[in-house]
């Protein structure tokens, strides 16, 4: 297929970057999803916005706060930091994009899978004598487990399909930084449709097969807690 | 000190929950209507519910006293709960959920996994994941759960509930076993009659968070359907003759019983009344009563117009009570005092037949 061997670069360099932010973001995005899941605090309202809202600003929007916040005299700047982070325009800051990006989305999913575990199962570990820990990591998180995999997985479709906020900080270096989205978004800039149409497909493809997976493993959870026949 | 020694008080919506408790029966009903605040109390017992003024001490040990500011953490309070909702363990098998508490740090009664798995006849579902377990199953397995983890007391919410009659009977009889067995104190919250007067020696009435009554279930649910037995026994059917059925008691003697249905190797529960029972000084001789039982005298004590005498049967096995109310005057004539040997008398017809469980 022409184009197609072409277009295996940024694939590559595209599922690399999904993978690294999902690595990245899944941990912190469980922890938020377990907070807001279990937790009531003062300002938990505040705080549940502030999460959301990378879903909701312009990508674009996102990726010049991560300009700011990098650049030199950022938050985590050169100059701030005894060190410099070396991560702007470079597949790092792709990486960080996206993992901002997918953060809301892993957090909220992931406190959807928290809500649908049983608190009083937990309780009822705890009269079995499970420490707090136990109790985690052998009740709440197992049951939660395929809704917390489903935010894995949205997480990564959702870093896949980073565009925005990867062009400010990351660029659009050929073979270091585009991605399969802006590598689409760059053949078609350059009038190469060929390729272009092959990064489409390949990306249908990658898309489908996310959605699917994400699908099976909530109908797979639904069973597990009884609300479908097996 | 007391095995139960219970004082909560919570604050509720609707009332206030002002429930006692101070007794060493091992098995105590709380009996009144849905929103008494029946749960409210276990769980506030379990550590589930936070919150409570008061004091709970089992066995001696203390795991709320709010005046000093003690609140044992569930994790540490060795109690074995069924609750309503049964919450088994989703994602484990039955063998895993049964074996969830065994590690637990404080234990109570020393209970081998084994036994229970055989007396709640559990052996053959252990790999299952309990998803496909009938409703029956899943109150079996919760039972073994709570009994594996060598609990010090033994919570039961609505055991049976949301059962069909013929799974009522079975886990009722399972209910006798485990108590018989195990020996674990063991609280019980039901609005059935029966299950209480089947189950326990002592029964509290609630209503709107107060304890109104107290006492043998005899004396507490008379009136209530099914409580007219003042005494229960639990056994085995170890022989069927015509219309008879032998019944083998834990405490090594047989009754017989009217057949009732029942088969040889059934479990069944006989309920007594204690106005049936004769009590003699001698062993009577040409007597159409096919019960004769030696027993001792264990306590006396004064009923409405009559005696209470509690006697215990005097055999090789696990000791049983019974009740028996008699006139004052033939405690006077017979001489009865604590600690005599008497024999007593139960007609065959004076047995019912409560409940059986089909052997296997």
């Amino acid at each position: 297929m022409e184009g197609f061997n072409e277009a295996l670069v940024p694939l590559w360099l595209s599922i690399k970057v999904a993978t690294l932010a999902t690595l990245v973001v899944f941990v912190p995005g469980c922890l938020a999803g377990l907070l807001l899941s279990r937790r009531s605090f003062p300002g938990k309202a505040i705080v549940e916005t502030l999460f959301e809202l990378p879903l909701v600003l312009p990508p674009t929007a996102v990726g010049f706060m991560l300009l700011l916040a990098l650049g030199k005299d950022g938050l985590f700047g050169r100059n701030t930091l005894p060190f410099d982070p070396g991560i702007l325009f470079t597949w790092r800051a792709a990486v960080l994009a996206s993992a901002v990006m997918a953060f809301p989305l892993v957090a909220r999913t992931a406190r959807v899978a928290f809500d649908n575990v049983d608190p009083r199962l937990e309780r009822m570990a705890a009269s079995l004598g499970f420490s707090r820990l136990a109790v985690k990591l052998r009740v709440t998180l197992p049951i939660a487990g395929r809704g917390l995999m489903a935010a894995a997985l949205l997480g990564f479709s959702r870093a896949l399909g980073e565009f925005g906020a990867t062009a400010l900080v990351a660029g659009n270096q050929e073979g270091k930084t585009r991605t399969l989205a802006l590598a689409i978004f760059n053949d078609i800039q350059e009038g190469n449709y060929a390729r272009a149409r092959a990064l489409l497909a390949i990306a249908i493809v990658l898309a489908y097969g996310a959605i699917a997976a994400v699908a099976w493993l909530q109908r797979r959870d639904r069973r597990l807690r009884g609300e479908e026949p097996s | 000190m007391s095995l139960f020694d219970i004082e909560l008080r919570v604050e509720l919506t609707s009332f206030t929950l002002d429930y006692r408790l101070r007794t060493d029966d091992r098995t105590v009903g709380v009996f009144g209507h849905s929103g008494a605040g029946k749960t409210t109390v276990i769980e506030h017992i379990a550590g589930w519910r936070r919150g409570a003024a008061g004091k709970v001490e089992i066995g001696g040990r203390v795991l709320l006293d709010s005046s000093a500011g003690v609140f044992a953490p569930p994790r540490h309070r060795g109690i074995g709960y069924v609750p309503q909702d049964i919450l088994l363990f989703p994602h484990w098998t039955v063998q895993q959920n049964v074996m969830a508490g065994s590690e637990r740090p404080e234990k109570g009664a020393p209970i081998e996994v084994d036994r229970v798995l055989e007396v709640l006849e559990l052996g053959s579902l252990l790999d299952r994941p309990v998803r496909r377990l009938s409703g029956g199953e899943r109150h079996r397995v919760a039972l073994a759960r709570a009994l594996s983890s060598q609990p010090s007391l033994l919570l039961l919410d609505e055991p049976l509930s949301s059962l069909d009659h013929r799974l009522r009977r079975r886990i009722l009889g399972d209910l006798v076993r485990v108590r018989d067995e195990f020996h674990v104190p063991m609280l019980l919250i039901s609005h059935d009659p029966t299950e209480v007067q089947v189950l326990c020696d002592r029964v509290q009435r609630l209503e709107r968070g107060k304890v109104v009554a107290e006492g043998a279930p005899g004396q507490v649910l008379g009136g209530s359907g099914g409580a007219d037995f003042e005494n229960v026994l639990a056994g085995t059917v170890a022989g069927i003759h015509d219309h008879t059925a032998r019944v083998a008691l834990a405490s090594g003697h047989e009754l017989i019983a009217p057949r009732a249905g029942v088969d040889k190797g059934d479990r069944v529960v006989l309920g007594l009344r204690a106005d049936d029972v004769l009590v003699a000084t001698e062993a009577p001789r040409g007597i159409s009563a096919r019960n004769v039982l030696p027993a001792r005298v264990e306590r006396l004590g004064e009923a409405a117009d009559s005696v209470e005498l509690l006697a215990v049967l005097v055999g090789e096995g696990a000791p049983t009570e019974l009740r028996v109310r008699i006139t004052e005057d033939a405690v006077r004539q017979l001489d009865l005092a604590v600690g005599r040997e008497v024999t007593l008398i139960l007609k065959t017809n004076s047995l019912e037949v409560l409940t059986s469980v089909a052997r296997g």
